[in-house]
Parts: C-alpha cells; structure tokens; sequence
C-alpha cells in the first residue's frame, strides 16, 4: 500500500480518521467502566451527578458487588479485602532490599530509565547506564555521582538534598496515612488492589499484589513548571535481593577524577582574633571529617576553652547553615550560660576567607549570643570545586500565605531608619524605608533633609526553612540617577524582623542576585510616623 | 490535590464520547481505548494537574492524547505482545482492512513528531476544530498554530514517504533475484 504522497491525500485521510467513530454500544460500555470506577472512589457522587440511568446501573453494581466480592475473595486468597495501604508500607518495611526499574518521561524527550538498589538502611544506588551511577546515603544526605563517560566522580556533603526516593518515601510513611483505595485491575495478568496517597507533596498511584502486599508498580503524574507532564513509574521489583555492600561504597572507581564538595571545603583550622577583648582573645574552629573543634584561648596560648561537636551541613533558600550538634565541652570553663545543644551560623566563602553571619536564622540557636558578621581566616575555599548544578534555588512561583510571612509583613509596615555618622559622632546622611503593603520607598537624604535619592519597589517574602528571603522587582527611581524611569530587577536578601529592628542581610547567597556581592548585615530601627501618618492613623 | 470524582463524572459525562472517540481513533482499537479511558480518568483522580488547569476540558484531551501516544510508544516496544487487530472503516472487511493499515500508518508516523506539532494535527485535524480554538488550548496564537499543522503536515508526509521506501526495499524479490 503507498502511503499520502501529497498533502490532500495525507489531508483526506487525516480527515476520514477523524470521522473515525466507535459503535455506540462500545462507547456506553468504556464510558460505563469509567462512571462505575469514580463511583467507587465516590459512591455519593453517583447519587447527585450521575443521570438517571446511573441510579439502575447503581442497583445493579450492588447486585454484582454482592456476588463478586466472595468470589474475589475466593480466587485471590487470603484477606484481600483487608490489604489496606498499611499492610502494603508495613510489608515494605519488612523487606529490607529492594530492586526494581523506574522510568520518568516528559514529554518531547527520551524516556529515562534507571535500575535502582536499595540496601533498607536508606542507602541506595541509582544505575543510569553507560556505568554511570549515583550512591546515596539519605539518612547522612550524601551522595556520590559517578560519570563514566567523563571518568569523572564527585561527592555531595554538603546538605543538598539528595536524589528523590519514591519508594523509601512511600515506606517511611506514618502509620495510619490516608489513602484512597482504586478499583482493582490487572497488571501483566495478576489482580493488584491499588491505593492513591499524598506523599511529599506528590500523590503517588501504589499498585500492589493482595497476597504479598508488596508494591507491582508505584506511579507519580506531574505537570512541570514549563507544563510538561512528567510520569515516574517504578515496577519491576524484586525484593530480599542479595546486594553486594561494595555497590553501595562511597569510594570513587580507580583512575577516576574525584572531587569532594561539602565539609570538605571547610577542613581545616580557622582563626580570628576577637575584636576588643581583654584580655586579648583569639578563637579558632577546626574541622576535620564531620566534627570540629571550637577552641578559645589567649594570646599568651593559655587555654580559656574547648568544644567539640558534630557538624551537619544545610543549604536551603540558596544559603548554606552550618550546624553544630552533640557539643560538648572537652577543657576549660563552661560558656557564658552553659553549653549549648546546638548552634547555627549562615556561611559564605569570600574573597577575604570565611564568612559566618549569626543571628540571622528563625528557630535556631545562634553562635553568638547577638548579630555578628564574622571573618575566619584558614585554608580557603578550594577553587577545583565544581559549581552547584541546582536551578536557582528554591524561589517559590507563588505568593505564599504562611503566617509567619503574613506577621513578618505587618510588622515591615511603616517607617525604617538607618543613620550613617562620621568618626565625630556627626550624621552624614539617613536612609529611610516606608512600607506600604508590598511597595517599598527608600530614600536617602543629606544631614540637611535635602533628597539625594528616592527608589520605589515592590517586594514579597518567602519562607525557606529557617531562612526568610526578601525579594524585590519593578525598581522606580522617583528622584537621582535615572529618576521617572522603570528598571526590571530581581534582587533578594535576607531580613529578620521582631518589631523594633529589622536585619538586611545581602551577599549571603550562593547564586541568586542580591544587590551586594560579599556578606554584609545592615540593622534598620523604626522612625516615628510622620504626623499626617499619625493623624490617618486615628480612628475618628 | 487530587480531582474530585464529582467534577471527574460531569467531565466524563459532557465529554466522555469525544474523548472516547478519540482514544479509539488514536489507537484503532476499541478495547485499548477502554482500557486507556479507564486510565485516563484514574490519572486525573490522582494527579493535581487538572485542579490547576485554566482550561480543564483542553486539559483532558491533551492528557488523552499524551495516553494514546504513550501507550503506541511501548506498544512499539513491545509489538510482538499486541494481539487487537486495528478498527478500519469501511463496506467490507477488505475495505476496514485496507482503511485500517492506511490509518495505522498515519498515526503510527505521528508518533515521530514533536509533542506539541502532534497535538496541534490532532485537534485540528482528527477532532476537527478551528485553529482559533487550539490556540486558545495550547496557548499559542492562531498564526503559531497554522504554522505548527503546515509544519506538521510537511513532517508526516516525509516519515511516511521514508516508511514506503522502506517498505519497498524490504518486499520479497521475485525468483531468481
């Protein structure tokens, strides 16, 4: 047969496929199945949207419920019915390794396929192909990619999260999870009960064998930011599998190139003399594997203090925290206050060596008992360490509504104040911020009032973790360089606010735009309304 | 969150039929289409994409036709496993039969067109709507849309001229050859 050789033809036939039309009565079936389906997952729905037929079908599927659920229960043996999604995450969790394929597709591009190892300590191997692989330790938040075809390795300690885990996250699911149960169905020609549940704010399909009451096939369908569909399925398991403990090493291949990113860059002594301490003080942080060393001492060398602690590295919001846990004091005089449980700094490497910023992180402990911005000279930041591959990170698409937001919001409200002097103590110039709503107006004046510059922006904050983000765009300057124009700028920092002051942190970001490169924190007090604010104010 | 089986049953009730109809023009077969209309309002139970869609109906029938086109994707991996014959139209079994192939050509050579320049030949051209329309389903404009099924056309005629070539050089040579 010889296919459309010009475009009518191709056009004709294109056409008469679409008046391509299934019988009637095999259009009422597929659509009775569908109807009868949702009415399971709802039997109510039934009642109130279904037409008039809906109501028959529905006495009639009790008739057949009545008759066809023994008869499943006798074909497929023991308590069916009953396997629940907890029996299914229970029998997952008493399996200790897992196989099995998973296959992510996006539209428009190759299928992905992966065959995934799991050891059931939450360690797990991901075989991409080509020899190709990736190692993780999900319980540490390490990974180890391993690129055959660049002979290259690369270990990830740095906090970044780790390769998503469908299926461990499924199996470290609560007890008790809501889930919805499908309708059975069939796959490669065995009956599996099916269940949908919420996890990690995907909703994941699990269907399972009703004996084994182990997982056939898990399934995710997203839409993407570019609103592509995207589909992982999982299948092919094989559970109790022998594994080979070598297959999980963190240890590069031979003759590989192996670079190390996370506590790594931080090994080493850091010191810094502390500012106006008398007697004089000197401080340094050593760290070593996934501990340090946090010694105090004068600088005549006698000790004054020494602490140990467990480092984890975070990096959240596109900044990187660095925590302590598990400190304990190993010599010398307790801490002003005791010894802490835990303690957290914000960290950025620049140009003049390690930056810690404290007091900036919500519900963390700080290092320091107030804001400090703080240079530790050491070892430096390595330069062979390869840039995060991560998209910018974290920068919701969506306004959020989280309280803590809404609060931070009311209190940014009004007027802000900073004051720059000289070394006589005398003003050179104010800084003022009003904030109405989401549009801020900074102006700067000189000591004597006269405007030099105004900007107006709109804003909105986000929530990462401990970290708060203030984000800026849509610049006008109402006065100075550029004044009557509109510039497009999209320029964040950090702010923490608790009514009388807010922090302005810029420069601590790994990638994403601040309006400053090198860390820097700015302290803003609040400035009394202006009278007609006060007056506008008053209720009458 | 997941889509109410409520919303899902008046969306199977407006629109069942077509999306039905075209399931099974997407697949000449009539138990595949069952089973993928099945699927399809199963996936839409449990993914947050319809909840999120601006135009739910154009949603639905994209979400179909990525089905139909997913599902001939691992048909073709695994062919031997295929057993339905294809649905042709037609007077006579000869005629649904030829029908049938001429179709199975076609929409077999789609699936080596681009996501978006098959949907746009879809929905312009087996479900018949004005180009006006698509444009508003996809978000592109009407011109965008026209260029994409010119586009599109072009593709389809060249896969299937390469598949007839292909055809003819793999037929049995007569005796002596």
């Amino acid at each position: 047969m010889e296919p459309a050789t010009d475009d009518d033809e191709l056009i004709h036939r294109l056409h008469r496929l679409g008046e391509l039309k299934p019988a009637a009565v095999e259009t009422e079936r597929a659509l009775e199945r569908v109807r009868r389906s949702l009415t399971e997952l709802s039997p109510v729905a039934a009642v109130v949207v279904g037409k008039p037929r809906a109501l028959g079908w529905w006495i009639a599927a009790a008739v057949c419920l009545g008759l066809a659920v023994p008869l499943a229960w006798l074909a497929l043996g023991p308590s069916p019915a009953h396997a629940g999604f907890d029996d299914i995450r229970a029998a997952m969790q008493a399996r200790r390794s897992v196989a099995c394929r998973q296959v992510r597709r996006i539209e428009g591009r190759p299928d992905e396929t992966s065959r995934w190892l799991m050891f059931g300590d939450h360690r797990f191997r991901i075989d991409l192909g080509g020899g190709s692989y990736a190692v993780v330790d999900g319980a540490r938040r390490r990974f180890l990619r391993v690129d055959a075809q660049a002979q290259e390795a690369t270990l990830f300690d740095d906090g970044r999260p780790p390769p998503d885990n469908l299926y461990e996250a499924l199996k470290d699911l609560p007890q008790g999870v809501a889930a919805q149960q499908l309708p059975q169905k069939r796959i490669d020609g065995r009956n599996v009960v099916g269940f949908t549940v919420s996890v990690e704010g995907r909703i994941a399909t699990v269907w399972a064998d009703p004996v084994a009451r182990l997982p056939v096939q898990i399934q995710t369908d997203e839409q993407n930011a570019e609103g592509q569909f995207v589909s992982v399925t999982i299948d092919e398991f094989e559970f109790e599998k022998k594994l080979n403990p070598d297959l999980f090493s963190f240890g590069p291949p031979a003759g590989f190139a192996f670079t190390s990113i996370g506590l790594d860059e931080l090994r080493g002594r850091w010191e810094r003399p502390i500012p106006g301490s008398n007697p004089p003080l000197i401080e340094s942080l050593t760290v070593e594997g996934d501990h340090d060393i946090y010694l105090l001492r004068r600088t005549d060398g006698t000790l004054v203090r020494k602490l140990s602690a467990r480092v984890h590295l975070e990096r959240v919001g596109d900044v990187a925290i660095y925590n302590r846990d598990e400190i304990q004091l190993v010599e010398g005089n307790s801490p002003p206050g005791g010894v802490p449980k835990t303690q957290s700094f914000i960290y950025k490497f620049d140009q003049k060596g390690l930056c810690e910023v404290s007091g900036l992180l919500h519900g963390r402990d700080s290092f320091r008992p107030r804001i400090a911005t703080i240079r530790w000279v050491g070892p430096g930041k390595r330069d062979d360490r390869p840039s995060a591959d991560e998209s910018i990170a974290d920068k919701p698409r969506a306004p959020s509504d989280d309280p803590d937001l809404r609060r931070d919001l009311e209190q940014m409200q009004g007027r802000w104040e900073r004051i720059g002097r000289n070394a006589q103590g005398e003003v050179t110039w104010r800084m003022e911020k009003l904030v109405k709503g989401n549009q801020e107006t900074r102006t700067v004046t000189d000591p004597h009032g006269r405007v030099l510059e105004q900007q107006t922006v709109r804003f909105r904050l986000e929530k990462h973790g401990p970290v708060r983000v203030f984000n800026f765009f849509e610049r006008m300057n109402d006065v100075g360089d550029g004044a009557g124009l509109n510039f497009e700028v999209d320029f964040s920092y950090l702010y923490r606010i608790d009514g009388t002051t807010l922090l302005e942190a810029p420069g601590l970001f790994e990638k994403r735009p601040s309006y400053q490169t090198n860390p820097v924190v700015y302290i803003w007090a609040r400035s009394e309304p202006r009278n007609a604010e006060k007056t506008a104010n008053t209720p009458p | 969150m997941s889509s109410d089986p409520q919303g899902l049953l008046h969306i199977l009730e407006f629109h069942g039929q077509q999306i039905y109809a075209l399931l099974t023009r997407l697949t000449l077969r009539a138990g595949v289409a069952d089973d993928l209309l099945q699927e399809l309002f199963l996936k839409l139970h449990t993914s947050t994409g319809l909840a999120r869609a601006e135009n739910q109906t154009a949603y639905v029938f994209r979400a179909a036709i990525h089905l139909a086109f997913d599902w001939r994707r691992r048909r073709r991996e695994t062919e031997s496993l295929q057993h339905e014959p294809p649905t042709g139209t037609g007077s006579s079994p000869m005629d649904r039969l030829i029908a049938a192939e001429e179709f199975e050509q076609v929409v077999g050579a789609m699936q080596d067109l681009s996501e978006l320049t098959r949907e746009c030949l879809v929905l312009r051209f087996l479900q018949q709507q004005e180009y006006h329309e698509i444009a508003g389903q996809l978000g592109k404009t009407e011109h965008q849309v026209r260029a994409l099924c010119h586009k599109g056309l072009d593709q389809l005629r060249s896969i299937l001229a390469i598949a007839a070539g292909a055809a003819r050089e793999s037929e049995p040579k007569g005796m002596g050859d």
